[in-house]
């Protein structure tokens, strides 16, 4: 089920949803790390929505800056598009906020290692969110936030994934992507 | 820990698993409409916050030295 009455979704679905609907026109991406805690029902406060997109080429990286900046985004780092792919390019994150504003804001990075590929490789549409975007699926989630992130925040997270996914969750995926995590990221 | 801290830690994990069984238990429709008033008044709350900070040239100051400390430093978590 998809929701369809406006009043269903918050502030911060409508804003990613005005944010993807541009953003996968120029490739594939991928929602990660708290927000997807959020669109499952965790009620917590985030002031960032974390996005992997398959790296994008200069010219059309531009083309896409310039169509967010149409939509009234605007980059916290450089209102340059050619600087703002110079940190893309580098693995760095970069943000967009709406116009004078910072929050919420989109951290967007590109797609760096093999677990990122695989992310996207693997992304889903979560039913049980009601919105009509990619997520990273929750057995990475859990993953990456027990075995990488950590924090309390992240645990608390995770905790939410196991009781509403109880029962439906693929453990053996679960360990095999921490196993992973362990070789590439630490 | 000290006892307070335990039992700030207990309720915390009750609430959570609380609110995770609801989620669980109860269609979409119900728990989103709930979940979406908390949320929006999150941000509406932080938005507030930050309005008011910019009404005046020190807190304008504070507003930048927190995004400069939060945005522009080069850091990638995961």
């Amino acid at each position: 089920m998809v929701l369809e009455m406006e009043h269903d979704k918050s502030k911060l679905d409508c804003f990613v949803e005005d944010f993807v609907k541009i953003l996968e026109k120029y490739g594939d991406y991928i929602i990660v790390s708290g927000y997807v805690a959020i669109a499952l029902g965790r009620s917590r406060g985030t002031e960032d929505i974390d996005i992997i997109v398959q790296p994008i080429e200069k010219i059309k990286y531009s083309e896409l800056h310039n169509e967010l900046i149409q939509a009234g985004f605007e980059c916290l780092q450089s209102h340059d598009p050619n600087e703002v792919h110079s940190y893309l390019k580098d693995y760095l994150s970069v943000r967009y906020g709406r116009k004078g504003t910072f929050i919420p804001n989109i951290e967007l990075k590109f797609a760096k290692d093999e677990l990122d590929y695989y992310q996207l490789k693997t992304k889903k549409k979560l039913k049980e969110t009601g919105l009509d975007f990619y997520f990273s699926s929750v057995e990475m989630n859990i993953a990456f936030k027990e075995e990488y992130l950590k924090s309390g925040k992240d645990m608390e997270d995770a905790k939410h994934f196991r009781i509403v996914f109880a029962g439906k969750l693929n453990e053996d995926e679960i360990e095999q992507i921490k196993k992973e995590i362990r070789r590439v990221k630490l | 820990m000290n006892k307070d801290k335990e039992i700030r830690a207990f309720e915390r994990n009750w609430m959570i698993e609380k609110w995770a069984k609801h989620v669980k238990e109860k269609p979409l429709e119900v728990w989103k409409k709930e979940h979406t008033l908390f949320i929006n008044d999150q941000l509406e709350t932080a938005q507030r916050f930050y309005q008011e900070l910019a009404k005046t040239e020190e807190g304008r100051i504070k507003i930048e030295l927190i995004k400069k400390e939060r945005f522009m430093t080069k850091t990638r978590e995961i």
